[in-house]
């Protein structure tokens, strides 16, 4: 009997990602093996503060490229372009040029390719250095801040440094618009409307008045003399006091699987299905319903049980409020009796890969035991042990929070999990905010996962689901 | 105001708002496009080097993208003789 999680979807066929701990997807995996948090102690300018945070300081795009980019003429091309361009933008081309590289694209492909930038307000290190200078001097303001200023100057640059010129998207979104840029992709190369799409998240660079707000909020916390930065960030553990935010970009090439076989590569894996809500409430403040709503919605977009999903990467920021919503919402969708809502929304959904399942799946929800080959845990650790369901862990714990690009940081992060059948540690995660989920613990459990879900939600009440697959030919 | 402090003059505005350049790049047969610089640039080279000389210089001066060679001389013409 063919095992319905190993249905099409659409593959990624490439990633990149530049973060201070890892220039390379295989650097990320390594630094979510070993799992240990990247956070370090970073000096607020002019506040006086010291805050958790991964900041790329003195990224320098020559030397990126000269150990990231074997072809001198897209060297120069990618410092002509972007070498004077904001943090953002300059983040951007680097991870697009490496992802176009890694998938093989031909000029003629790179052609048809369309683009979607992920992230809004990308680049408020920038305005408020510029505001700064303009209060101090009004002359010091130049006609260059008018492509600085915007956040499509990323597709612009993008499009000039890949040679991608299909359609382009800036998908903004808070800190759901990673995953909001990935779904719009798969959704326009699923319905055909590209052959394939270049997903970016750029940096997204706060200001001290950001971090400022972030703090007066009690949503971060700073590092007082002698405190620990790398054990900052803690994410469904009772002690919880806050999230470190992360200066890090990611890119993926996402197409149809026969597209990346037919240039000879193998898929990091695939997209099986998404799902999005919004609470229709202005704010900060999550709702547990219409995170489950996502997660359910992007379920029945592939016609997957609950109990289909091995793994989930929570949203969980280390935030108290964000990670108890989300806590309480994955105990509604995964915990005992969650499975029996199966299906019972968005039965009309506009399903992109709903055909490679169909509503057949409905009738076999029966199949497909999740803990039939967990056996190989390594992790011992009280609580995790005896409990149903898919092993949660946040990969904030560990990166940070990226903001608008975390989404598609996390699905990457997610899918070099699926591929090397491993759930990275939650460092710091003692003491569980509930005990009926399964977490992973401060030890990486080892364990063959073919299904998970990443979850991504935002101010303003945008919560965004993806269910991601490990890709075909790793499937047994 | 002699051709060479003008030329000093534009040079350290081409650095300033370009960055980035090796000294071999910066010479008179040069196009300022051709040292990666958008139309943007180039108008904030022109303004800024036009303000510090205190000369009336029509933006359209960029119109015909002079080399740096060209765009000098183009200053000298309109620098007001004392």
């Amino acid at each position: 009997m063919p095992d319905r999680r190993q249905g099409t979807g659409i593959a990624v066929t490439s990633a990149a990602v530049l973060h201070p701990a890892a220039a390379t997807v295989t650097e990320l995996d390594r630094v979510l093996r070993r799992g240990e948090p990247t956070l370090r102690p970073t000096p607020v300018p002019g506040a006086g503060l010291v805050v958790p945070a991964a900041h790329l300081d003195g990224f320098d795009l020559r030397s990126w490229a000269r150990s990231h980019c074997a072809d001198p003429a897209g060297r120069d091309r990618l410092r002509r372009v972007a070498g004077r361009a904001t943090l953002p933008v300059r983040t951007a081309c680097c991870v697009a040029l490496a992802a176009c590289t890694a998938a093989r694209l031909t000029e003629a492909e790179a052609r048809d390719t369309s683009v979607v930038i992920a992230g809004n307000n990308l680049a408020l290190g920038h305005q408020s250095r510029s505001a700064a200078a303009y209060a101090a001097d009004p002359a010091t303001v130049r006609a260059g801040h008018l492509l600085d200023c915007f956040d499509t100057d990323a597709l612009g640059a993008v499009g000039e440094v890949t040679g991608c010129r299909g359609e382009g998207w800036p998908i903004g979104g808070s800190s759901a618009a990673g995953a909001l840029a990935l779904i719009h992709a798969t959704r326009m190369v699923a319905a055909g409307q590209a052959p394939r799409c270049l997903v970016v998240a750029p940096v997204n660079d706060l200001s001290p008045v950001e971090i400022g707000a972030f703090v007066k909020a009690g949503a971060m916390t700073p590092v007082t003399a002698g405190g620990d930065a790398a054990a900052a960030c803690r994410p469904f553990d009772e002690s919880h006091d806050g999230i470190a935010v992360a200066q890090v970009a990611a890119a993926v090439l996402v197409e149809p699987a026969s597209e990346a076989h037919r240039r000879g590569i193998r898929p990091l894996g695939r997209i099986l299905g998404s799902g999005t809500s919004t609470d229709a409430r202005r704010g900060t403040r999550p709702d547990t319903d219409g995170q489950v709503r996502a997660m359910r919605k992007a379920l029945s977009d592939c016609g997957l049980a609950p109990s289909d999903i091995d793994y989930v990467n929570a949203h969980a920021t280390g935030s108290a409020v964000g990670d108890d919503s989300e806590a309480a919402a994955l105990a509604e969708v995964f915990g005992a009796g969650g499975s029996t809502a199966f299906g019972s929304t968005d039965a009309g959904s506009t399903a992109f890969g709903s055909t490679a399942f169909g509503l057949t799946a409905f009738g076999l929800t029966a199949f497909g035991s999740t803990d039939a080959g967990s056996t190989a845990v390594e992790s011992t650790a009280a609580g995790a042990t005896g409990i149903d369901g898919p092993w949660v862990n946040s990969t904030k714990a560990l990166l940070g929070h990226g903001l608008g690009a975390a989404g598609l940081v996390e699905a990457v992060a997610t899918l070099l999990q699926l591929a090397g059948g491993y759930c990275h540690a939650n460092p710091h995660l003692a003491k569980p905010v509930r005990t009926d989920l399964r977490f992973v613990t401060d030890t990486i459990t080892r364990a063959p996962l073919r299904t998970a879900l990443s979850n991504s939600f935002a101010f303003s009440g945008i919560n965004a689901s993806l269910v991601l697959g490990r890709a075909e030919e790793d499937c047994p | 105001m002699t051709h060479d402090e003008i030329w000093e003059v534009l040079c350290r505005h081409v650095r300033d708002v370009l960055g980035d350049l090796q000294d071999d790049e910066i010479h008179p047969r040069q196009k300022l496009r051709d040292l990666g610089a958008n139309s943007l640039d180039r108008m904030d080279i022109l303004v800024g080097t036009v303000d510090e000389l205190r000369l009336t210089v029509p933006t359209g001066a960029l119109a015909a993208e002079p080399t740096l060679g060209g765009l000098a001389e183009l200053l000298h013409a309109h620098c007001e003789q004392p």
